[in-house]
């Protein structure tokens, strides 16, 4: 039925390709966690949730040119992993919404059996990797505090800022990755020679 | 994520690791700030005690984190929900409840950051990747994968840090949009996923395959002491959060 059956086990250069990319990741995220909370003092969790959606982008890039089950969870959780080896505050907690916000994202492309990706299924895993993260903090985090109001608000813009500036600056991230050549021997290229789009810049920007 | 040579760094990592977040756990459950107050102390204890920490490295860790309990306390504060208005301007609205709801997240957050570094302060990342191999039976093909790719963290931070002096000397004003977000992370990805791959070819040319039939260097082992830490630390918090209750 399916002309492309999904691969599961991982090659080696997969697996460091996710993990070299999650730190990355979780480099970037690094001086994120720090503008956080400031910010967040000053205007609440509703309007420091437009910045969230950098925080959840190491799944959808890593699931986009990877393509394999588990890839949009282990890269999120590695991602988390930085901010834990670099001794920052947040610790272990940074590891647990790493977790969630991971299996939010994952969420997304298991619906659609980890055959459907283009720029709706990386909004739908940044949305649902927010989804992952206020879950976490209405267990952890007493977010279940705010009043409904806030607290519904921050849901909304931490989805839209995921979808955003998860999903979308992803796709943005990824083809451009693509013009230097650099992922032609992976996944996300190989489909695409399969599709007889040789240098795949044309589709879907 | 480096070990000292406490006592809690002789304990098995996967067995400290998931004890810690256990009583993160039970963290998370407790609603009171008094009962979450005295788990922290706990922390401490266990921290000055077995975790070889001395009062200056405690006061240099914990004292950046005042300024985010104050801020969080004040977030909880002044945005979340209660009838008993005490205090109200602009859009901050301080109620009786929300004061108590963010004493209690602030200090349960400090108890966060406490276990982790419990955890963090005492392990090496060695020994707790090759004990999710052993206890958590963690595939090796990704154990040394995780291993190698940790060892970027400095490299990118000194590459991220050099990118951003060159942009300066350069002129370019850094805006905090998703085209500096770009102009940084394209570079340090396209850099990554090359080495990514020579790392990999590196791996395999050496007869690297990724099976669990190999030898170990390190091989973590569970003995009585683990059991007895994990189960007593149970015992003592979750005895903490029922006589507090009462």
């Amino acid at each position: 039925m399916n002309a492309q059956p999904i691969h599961m086990t991982w090659k080696m250069k997969e697996v460091v390709l996710t993990v070299i990319l999650a730190v990355a990741c979780g480099v970037i995220y690094l001086g994120w966690s720090t503008l956080w909370i400031p910010i967040s003092a000053l205007v609440g969790p509703v309007g420091a949730g437009f910045m969230f959606g950098i925080w959840i982008i190491a799944s959808p890039i890593v699931a986009y040119i990877i393509r394999k089950p588990g890839a949009a969870l282990i890269a999120e959780v590695a991602a988390a992993a930085v901010e834990l080896l670099t001794g920052s505050h947040f610790g272990l907690s940074a590891l647990l919404i790493g977790v969630f916000q991971g299996i939010g994202a994952e969420i997304a492309f298991a619906l659609f059996g980890y055959k459907r990706y283009n720029l709706m299924t990386l909004m739908l895993s940044g949305a649902l990797a927010a989804v992952g993260g206020v879950l976490y903090n209405v267990i952890a985090n007493g977010f279940g505090y705010y009043t409904t109001q806030v607290l519904l608000l921050t849901l909304i813009i931490q989805m839209i800022s995921g979808m955003i500036l998860g999903g979308g600056l992803a796709k943005i991230v990824v083809e451009a990755l693509c013009k230097t050549g650099v992922l032609d021997q992976y996944e996300i290229m190989k489909a695409r020679r399969k599709k007889g789009k040789p240098n795949g810049i044309a589709s879907g920007v | 994520m480096k070990s000292n040579d406490s006592w809690l760094s002789t304990l098995n990592p996967t067995i400290k690791l998931v004890t810690h977040l256990l009583v993160m756990c039970v963290l998370m459950a407790v609603t009171d700030p008094r009962i979450t107050l005295a788990i922290w102390i706990v922390a401490l204890v266990i921290g000055l005690t077995l975790g070889g920490w001395r009062i200056p490295y405690l006061l240099k860790r914990l004292l950046p984190y005042t300024i985010f309990f104050v801020m969080i306390f004040w977030m909880m504060a002044a945005f979340g929900k209660g009838e008993h208005t005490l205090w109200q301007w602009g859009w901050f609205h301080i109620t009786e409840e929300s004061l108590n709801n963010g004493l209690m997240i602030a200090l349960r957050m400090l108890g966060f950051v406490t276990y982790g570094l419990l955890v963090t302060s005492t392990t090496d990342l060695t020994a707790m990747i090759m004990s999710l191999v052993h206890q958590c039976r963690l595939s090796p093909k990704w154990a040394y994968g995780l291993l190698a790719g940790f060892r970027f963290i400095p490299l990118f931070q000194t590459e991220l840090a050099q990118m951003k002096s060159a942009h300066k000397i350069r002129g370019y004003k850094q805006k905090n949009s998703w085209k500096s977000f770009i102009r940084y992370a394209l570079p340090l990805f396209t850099q990554g996923i090359r080495k990514s791959e020579r790392i990999a070819i590196a791996m395999e040319a050496r007869g690297f395959t990724g099976t669990r039939q190999r030898t170990y260097y390190l091989t973590p082992q569970l003995t009585g002491k683990d059991g007895w830490y994990c189960g007593l630390l149970l015992v003592v918090v979750l005895c903490i959060a029922v006589v507090l209750k009462i």
